[in-house]
């Protein structure tokens, strides 16, 4: 990794955790017209994945997918905006949280329906390969949804055919206010690639040098032809499932543990120092750069305007002529 | 230096209303960003409501005794510094 990479990964984790709390703090004032599943605690995952992918390569995201797509390269303006349904959003305004898309950044749907991605970016990798292009599709989903049927159905297909496509496993030990521990019979999820005949590996997800190397690997393997890979993270949910939720199935001394010990900006950040690629004057800096952009960008989305009644039929399909 | 309505926030879906708990910061006192300010009950939960920004909890519209308000409806006023000066009728002006 060179220097540039590594600050890179710091800057897109920060920009990641400032868009959370600002927008946090948006629902609360009632702009966010639906329930917002926030990513605080797990954005080394989507930063240190999406560092290894082009503008032609594919994500699905989740319900949970505000930085997977800041990763990806959405503009942060036009996230923020379509997450308070403003007509300067990335759908008009008429998506929303759960239904965000970029194809020109590859971001092809933070999808709302558990497990809904995988058999999406199965067959973006189908797609992919036929085109003959080196491009390959990330799939991002929870350790919840790798017990819907079609985790199965799409590591099947992906093996059986060798797509080009990396599963990524965000395992933040809760399905909504089910433990981890209460809903999965496996305690590493990356074991149940081998029923599938392809390589699983377990991954810190706090820590965006493993996710990193991981990815790295996977995609290298897609990219020379030779299939998928599942890749667990392991991670913790630091917020609530939504919004609002008052996480009576946890106690809060857990959470607070949590928030210490596995802050992944501070995991990085102090590495970098102790590299020597990052002095704390410099840290402070991108802290403000972001701070800005974020502001900046909140401010967009509450200048703009909402979509009126006339929207409401346009936009939804491609015209064919 | 600048002075802040804070409402009654939205924890929900369904929230159209909720009311004050108990405040976890005394009136004038210093609050931070990301800590528990006050607790609220809403439709379907109490919850503990963050201080949006660093400085002080000037004044508490809405105490524990005055049951349900809308969403929306100031319940206090943020100030970044301590004792700082602020136009009540002013700040509240734009909710009436
Ligand atoms: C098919 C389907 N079933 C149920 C839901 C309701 N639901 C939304 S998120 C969620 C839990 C998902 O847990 P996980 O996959 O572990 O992701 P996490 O929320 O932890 O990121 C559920 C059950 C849904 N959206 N779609």
């Amino acid at each position: 990794m060179d220097n540039k990479l590594k600050l890179d990964l710091l800057r897109t984790m920060l920009e990641i955790r400032k868009a959370e709390l600002q927008l946090a703090i948006l629902y609360k004032h009632g702009e966010v017209p639906c329930a917002a599943h926030l990513y605080e605690g797990e954005e080394a995952i989507a930063a240190g994945v999406c560092a290894n992918l082009n503008d032609k390569d594919c994500i699905t995201s989740t319900h949970r997918g505000h930085g997977h797509c800041i990763a990806k390269g959405m503009d942060v303006k036009k996230m923020i905006a379509e997450v308070c349904a403003r007509k300067t959003g990335c759908c008009s305004g008429k998506g929303g949280t759960m239904h965000m898309f970029a194809p020109e950044k590859g971001v092809m749907g933070t999808i709302g329906i558990v497990g809904g991605g995988m058999p999406i970016a199965t067959g973006i990798g189908l797609a992919l390969k036929m085109q003959k292009t080196d491009n390959v599709a990330v799939s991002f989903f929870g350790e919840g949804a790798s017990n819907n049927g079609t985790f199965h159905e799409s590591l099947n297909l992906a093996s059986l055919w060798k797509l080009p496509v990396i599963y990524v496993c965000e395992n933040n030990g809760f399905a909504t206010s089910v433990s981890a521990a209460r809903s999965t019979s496996v305690k590493d999820i990356s074991i149940r690639a081998l029923g599938y005949n392809m390589p699983g590996v377990t991954v810190d997800g706090n820590k965006v040098d493993e996710v990193y190397a991981a990815a790295k690997e996977a995609v290298e393997r897609a990219r020379a032809g030779e299939g998928p890979t599942l890749i667990e993270c392991k991670t913790y949910r630091l917020r609530g499932h939504f919004e609002g939720d008052d996480c009576l199935y946890r106690t809060k001394e857990e959470t607070e543990i949590a928030k210490q010990l596995r802050n992944p900006e501070t995991y990085w950040k102090n590495c970098l120092i102790i590299e020597g690629v990052l002095t704390e004057e410099e840290y402070q800096q991108m802290e403000a750069e972001v701070d800005a952009k974020i502001a900046e960008a909140v401010e967009f989305a509450l200048n703009s305007p909402k979509p009126e009644g006339e929207d409401a039929m346009t936009l939804y399909h491609t015209p064919l002529f | 230096m600048a002075a802040k309505v804070f409402t009654m926030p939205r924890l929900g879906q369904t929230m159209e209303e909720g009311s004050v708990v108990e405040w976890l910061v005394e009136e004038g006192g210093e609050i931070t960003e990301g800590e528990a300010m006050v607790t609220i009950q809403s439709d379907k939960a109490n919850l503990e409501v963050e201080a949006e920004q660093d400085g002080y909890l000037a004044k508490i519209l809405v105490t524990e005794d005055d049951g349900d308000v809308e969403v929306g409806t100031p319940i206090a006023i943020i100030t970044d510094e301590e004792g700082e000066d602020f136009d009540e009728d002013e700040l509240l002006a734009e909710f009436e």
